[in-house]
């Protein structure tokens, strides 16, 4: 008890400074008292200025707001799906929200209407119509038979892909250019209007999901169990699948796709806290958050001045670990 | 119990998935204090007909009443504060505790930031108790044999703390010692804190020992409705199940017991 206690106390304090671990490497070097300097407001260059909170910063955090988005809609996915294998990226919800993107991007549609961009909006109605297609497509009665919604979601996902392959066809080389960096999945360095839309879209969102931590675990024994226990099932699908479409959407629309972090968080940490939601949820937006910002940071500086995408990072790490579940899952099997 | 809420009416319930009706035009009711057993062939229509009571199936034609309140009125939350279910079984994705599932039973009785009281854990470790659980408590669910999974179920149930108990063959995994505990649990919830107990039941002898009245289903009807004595004839249980059957009494307590002819 007195361990979790300063657990939960060190969290904090790792978090902050991993952060600015982060936010001070990259290319052009930066001393923890250049850093400071720009953090306090004294007498920092202004080349340092720039490249700390024009560059870097937007940057990290959106890198923040997607690691949170991701992790914590694998780890909802993981419940409403009752399947530790499910995640944004792998039933295809990535995959729809990238071409209601690709749609919207390659017609021009960069408009802003009352600060909602036309290509979220795309992205999140392409992330919701996805999820509603494999969850009841897959769906017999009370049951959500496994090998059937992954198998739906890896199909879903390759039409999509090759969907989007044709779009491309159709684009000019400078229209494709921009949607080719952008499907290998990387995060841009959004402006502070753009960052402040979306981290309110992921906040609202996440204000949404947390509080519904309690009925995720009895939705875990199945949808019928969960009605045993007094939960409105058909309303919590209903907010659970808006507003996760919603947060995958909007972070989609402007990192592109990027795989398998809303596997790896959500299972290391049911490793170490165990599944109750109440605590797994809110770790997957901190473990998440932060997970993304070292990737990211890695993805600046493994070949500086060379970016590798961050996808493809994501996808190295990942890809081996969703192996190594599918291969524990067999063995639980032959058991 | 302070729920007010205890006797179920059911009038012409029909039901179906396809075009054949898997209840046709059923009416009975049970009542506070009363163990209410269901038995017949299987097929008859009986699990069908306790989704439908429990709510979570919705009829095409008929009614179900709470205490003379249509069931459509109650919504979620409060009707699992006034009946619960305990299904044949269940699975789980994840590695979720004894204790874990079995204080999901006292989820109807706060909103969902709250945390357990100590009264709510005190009648958790009740529940855990009655159905023989202690020393698992921190065990995962998923490990369980089948039947101690079962008891993990009728513990959350217990939790539930409601009037009305709707059991789905809650003995059908365990051993000869826990049927008997669940039947006299059962019994005892009815008689002695005068519950509302609908049971389906597959084994008649346990039925005829144990249950208040009986109702003997077929083909999604009723065939008869009345005390074990009236329901355990040898050619009416013969007829339904289709096989050779004889009825002779309990050589101490007289009930009708059922046998292979």
């Amino acid at each position: 008890m007195k361990n979790r206690k300063i657990v939960l106390f060190a969290i904090p304090f790792c978090w902050i400074f991993i952060f600015l671990l982060c936010w001070k490497s990259g290319t052009v070097i930066i001393t923890w008292e250049q850093l400071k300097n720009t953090l306090f407001g004294a007498a920092a260059s202004d080349q340092t200025n720039i490249i700390l909170l024009q560059v870097r910063l937007p940057r990290l955090l959106l890198a923040a707001l997607t690691g949170a988005t991701l992790s914590l809609t694998g780890a909802v996915f993981q419940a409403l799906l009752r399947n530790p294998l499910a995640d944004p990226y792998i039933l295809g919800i990535s995959g729809g929200s990238a071409l209601g993107a690709v749609v919207a991007m390659g017609f021009s549609l960069h408009l802003m209407i009352i600060g909602f961009q036309i290509v979220p909006i795309f992205a999140v109605c392409g992330a919701f119509f996805t999820i509603l297609f494999v969850y009841n497509f897959s769906r017999i009665g009370n049951y959500l038979p496994t090998h059937t919604m992954l198998l739906a979601g890896i199909s879903l996902q390759a039409m999509l892909s090759a969907l989007i392959l044709f779009l491309q066809t159709l684009l000019d080389p400078l229209q494709l250019m921009q949607v080719f960096t952008w499907l290998m999945g990387s995060i841009p360095t959004p402006e502070y209007g753009n960052l402040l839309w979306i981290s309110l879209y992921v906040l609202l969102a996440i204000g949404v999901i947390l509080p519904q931590a309690r009925h995720l675990n009895a939705l875990t024994l199945g949808e019928r169990d969960a009605q045993i226990v007094g939960i409105d099932v058909e309303r919590l699908k209903k907010i659970l699948f808006f507003s996760c479409s919603l947060l995958t959407g909007s972070i989609v629309a402007l990192t592109g796709l990027i795989g398998f972090v809303g596997i790896i968080i959500p299972h290391l940490l049911r490793l170490l806290i165990g599944p109750d939601h109440r605590r797994l949820l809110p770790a997957c937006v901190i473990a998440g958050s932060i997970f993304m910002v070292v990737a990211d940071t890695l993805a600046r500086v493994l070949l500086a001045p060379t970016e590798i995408p961050v996808g493809v990072i994501t996808a190295l790490i990942g890809g081996p670990f969703f192996l190594f579940l599918l291969w524990r899952n067999k063995r639980k099997g032959m058991r | 119990m302070s729920n007010q809420y205890q006797d179920i009416t059911v009038n012409q319930l029909s039901y179906s998935y396809t075009e054949n009706p898997l209840i046709h035009d059923l009416s009975f009711d049970f009542k506070a204090g009363e163990l209410f057993n269901v038995v017949g062939p299987n097929g008859a229509g009986k699990t069908t007909l306790l989704y439908l009571l429990g709510g979570i199936l919705k009829p095409q034609s008929g009614e179900i009443l709470l205490d003379g309140i249509p069931l459509s009125s109650f919504k979620r939350p409060a009707l699992a504060r006034i009946m619960t279910i305990i299904p044949a079984e269940s699975n789980i994705a994840f590695d979720f505790t004894v204790f874990d599932i079995v204080s999901m039973g006292r989820y109807p009785y706060h909103s969902p930031l709250a945390s357990l009281t100590n009264n709510d854990r005190e009648i958790i470790r009740e529940a855990i108790e009655q159905t023989g659980l202690t020393k698992y408590k921190n065990n995962i669910f998923n490990q369980l044999s089948s039947g101690e999974r079962q008891r993990v179920l009728i513990a959350r149930a217990l939790a539930q703390k409601t009037s009305i108990l709707l059991m789905d063959e809650p003995t059908v995994h365990l051993d000869i010692h826990y049927q008997l505990d669940i039947y006299r649990l059962a019994q005892s919830l009815a008689h002695d804190k005068n519950l509302s107990i609908f049971m389906i039941s597959h084994n008649l002898n346990y039925a005829s020992m144990y249950s208040d009245r009986i109702m003997l289903m077929n083909e999604g009807r009723i065939v008869k409705i009345g005390i074990p004595d009236a329901i355990f004839q040898p050619e009416l249980l013969s007829d339904v199940y289709g096989t050779a059957l004889s009825v002779y009494p309990h050589p101490k307590t007289g009930k009708p017991t059922i046998w292979p002819d």
